[in-house]
């Protein structure tokens, strides 16, 4: 035994890395390479091939070498192919992956591999042109054969082999052997020889223990992307969130005879509910409520370009037609086709009560009078950033003694929608009623608890955004 | 979101079934619809007729079915909007932007004319 205290580095150097798979939650087959190398140490001294040992066990312990690191799998493919060349000399490779993968068959006659397709994942040796026409052809000839079988084959003449496929003229004899990973077959690993029986049938075994490693790295490369990919999410989710109670307002209008209430509750998922209340002059206030269609960083992200460009344009511009309109095509040169905005603005005279507003496709708000008549106010346009040459019209309301203004997102009136009847403009209005003595953030409050309640817990819940401005 | 594409001639029918919300259903019906055009087809109909329900994101899947098809010089109409879609179009004023029929056979006929 001359290599002891290699394999004792390489047993070390496996600890580590079945700690990290521990720490970051990782299910990868550690325990497998773990036995697999065990017994390693224990036949060492036999060669697999009996005449190389010492590439041989270079090769295999770089594989587990590099498999206790976080790289990529590319780089073990890569090293798995050239590490091979010293050792089983051969004149074009390829690892090759199947997708989906093909259940492990007992009999020969395997159907579910003609629904697989292959792709290439690392090649040696082969040109362009044979790339390409191997891509079309490949899951016909030999690798083909051992992924439909899931058993290792060397064709010692290929001229004599009715499976093969002549692809590289000059290849004379091929071996190919599964990558299988937990009773299915995930992909091959395939050497081709210019030279008759290049390969002997020992090489087998150190093929096969070769793609041991190799489903050990596609397996790990899969839940390492699935798990990098969730950390993503959750960081995304964390900006959006934090974007959106950033530019939500923290106060709200103090303006006497009037009551002023703004409520905004994220979902889970983070959407693009926005509102505000624009100080314009001491006694007027722009009043905006929105709703940025998707969810997650990219809505955040539109959604603070909105309000930018909202409160841009108030400053400079009195026409709250043109505000709207400029703030349309603003969107519609800045995001695509599937991202728009519904958006309601108003601009409220608090001398008057007099509300001038425009409804760009946003769920009409409702004014409830003292009689308990309600007004949808539904006037105005398209919703934004669709239709770059939408015009948009304005109307008036008057808020008068008694009356309140509802405005909300569709995360209060289309909750249970998914699962059942909406929530509904109706029971908005019946709870505003009941309400009408307590005060706007109350009422406000009433109605999200309402529609929380009203949804359930049967799936997942919108934003929810709710504005009051009640005459006292 | 069910999808199921259907031919009719030059026409080709793309009927969506169940909750409509946007998200991953959107990814599908563009792929879908993507590959019809990459095929050739100008004529697209949308069968709304079998939706149970659709929000609007849901309803950003047909505004972007829209716009993906006029860039490409095609035409597509809406066909058997449901009551909820028709509140939709309602409040977000489009209404105008999409042609719709109250069945499959009339919104293909509508591309002869």
């Amino acid at each position: 035994m001359t290599h002891t205290r290699e394999i004792e580095e390489l047993l070390e150097s496996l600890q580590a890395y079945r700690t990290e798979l521990a720490t970051t939650g990782q299910v990868a087959d550690g325990a497998a390479l773990a036995d697999f190398l065990a017994d390693l140490k224990d036949q060492f001294s036999e060669s697999l091939l009996g005449c190389k040992p010492d590439i041989e066990f270079d090769l295999l312990s770089k594989s587990a070498i590099l498999l206790s690191r976080a790289v990529e799998e590319e780089e073990i493919l890569a090293a798995i192919l050239d590490g091979l060349k010293p050792v089983l000399p051969y004149d074009a490779a390829g690892i090759y992956l199947a997708s989906p993968e093909v259940p492990l068959v007992s009999d020969h006659d395997s159907t579910a591999f003609e629904h697989s397709d292959l792709s290439a994942l690392m090649v040696r040796g082969y040109d362009q042109e044979q790339q390409r026409r191997f891509q079309q052809k490949f899951n016909e000839g030999i690798v083909g054969w051992v992924i439909a079988n899931g058993k290792s084959l060397i064709v010692d003449d290929t001229c004599q082999d009715s499976r093969y496929i002549d692809l590289r003229p000059e290849t004379s004899s091929e071996i190919a052997v599964p990558i299988i990973s937990r009773d299915m077959v995930v992909g091959a690993i395939n050497l081709e020889s210019d030279r008759v029986a290049a390969f002997p049938a020992e090489s087998v075994n150190l093929l096969e223990n070769l793609a041991s490693y190799a489903a050990v790295a596609l397996e790990r490369a899969k839940t390492h992307h699935e798990l990098m990919e969730a950390r993503g999410v959750e960081r995304e989710l964390e900006i959006a969130r934090e974007i959106q109670t950033k530019l939500l307002p923290n106060d709200v209008p103090d303006l006497p005879e009037y009551d002023f209430a703004g409520l905004n509750v994220a979902s889970e998922r983070v959407g693009g509910d926005y509102y505000d209340f624009i100080p314009i002059t001491e006694k007027d206030v722009g009043i905006v409520v929105a709703d940025v269609a998707g969810k997650g960083f990219a809505a955040g992200l539109v959604m603070a370009s909105l309000r930018s460009a909202l409160r841009m344009r108030v400053e400079t511009t009195y026409s709250i037609r043109t505000v709207v309109g400029n703030v349309n095509q603003f969107l519609f040169d800045s995001t695509g086709p599937e991202r728009f905005v519904t958006a309601f603005y108003g601009v409220f005279d608090s001398r008057t009560g007099h509300l001038t507003y425009v409804n760009a496709g946003h769920d009409p708000p409702l004014l409830i009078h003292r009689d308990g008549r309600v007004v949808r106010l539904m006037a105005g346009g398209p919703l934004l950033g669709v239709i770059r040459e939408a015009e948009y019209c304005e109307a008036t309301a008057e808020i008068e003694p008694g009356s309140m203004l509802i405005l909300f997102t569709d995360g209060i009136i289309e909750a249970g929608g998914d699962h059942g009847d909406e929530f509904g403009e109706q029971r908005i209005v019946d709870i505003a009623l009941e309400n009408k003595n307590r005060s706007a953030h109350e009422i406000a409050l009433e109605i999200e608890a309402a529609a929380v309640n009203y949804h359930g817990t049967a799936s997942p819940i919108d934003d929810r955004t709710v504005l009051v401005v009640k005459h006292l | 979101m069910k999808l199921k594409s259907e031919r009719h001639g030059s026409v080709v029918v793309m009927a969506i079934k169940g909750k409509v919300m946007g998200g991953p259903d959107a990814t599908v019906f563009r792929d879908d619809l993507k590959k019809h055009l990459d095929d050739g087809v100008q004529k697209v109909v949308i069968d709304l007729g079998r939706v149970d329900w659709m929000n609007s994101s849901g309803l950003g899947i047909l505004i972007g079915g829209l716009t993906t098809v006029k860039n490409a010089s095609g035409e597509m109409k809406l066909a058997r909007t449901t009551d909820k879609i028709k509140s939709l179009l309602m409040i977000t004023k489009l209404v105008q932007v999409f042609d719709t029929y109250d069945s499959v056979e009339t919104a293909i006929a509508s591309f002869s004319e």
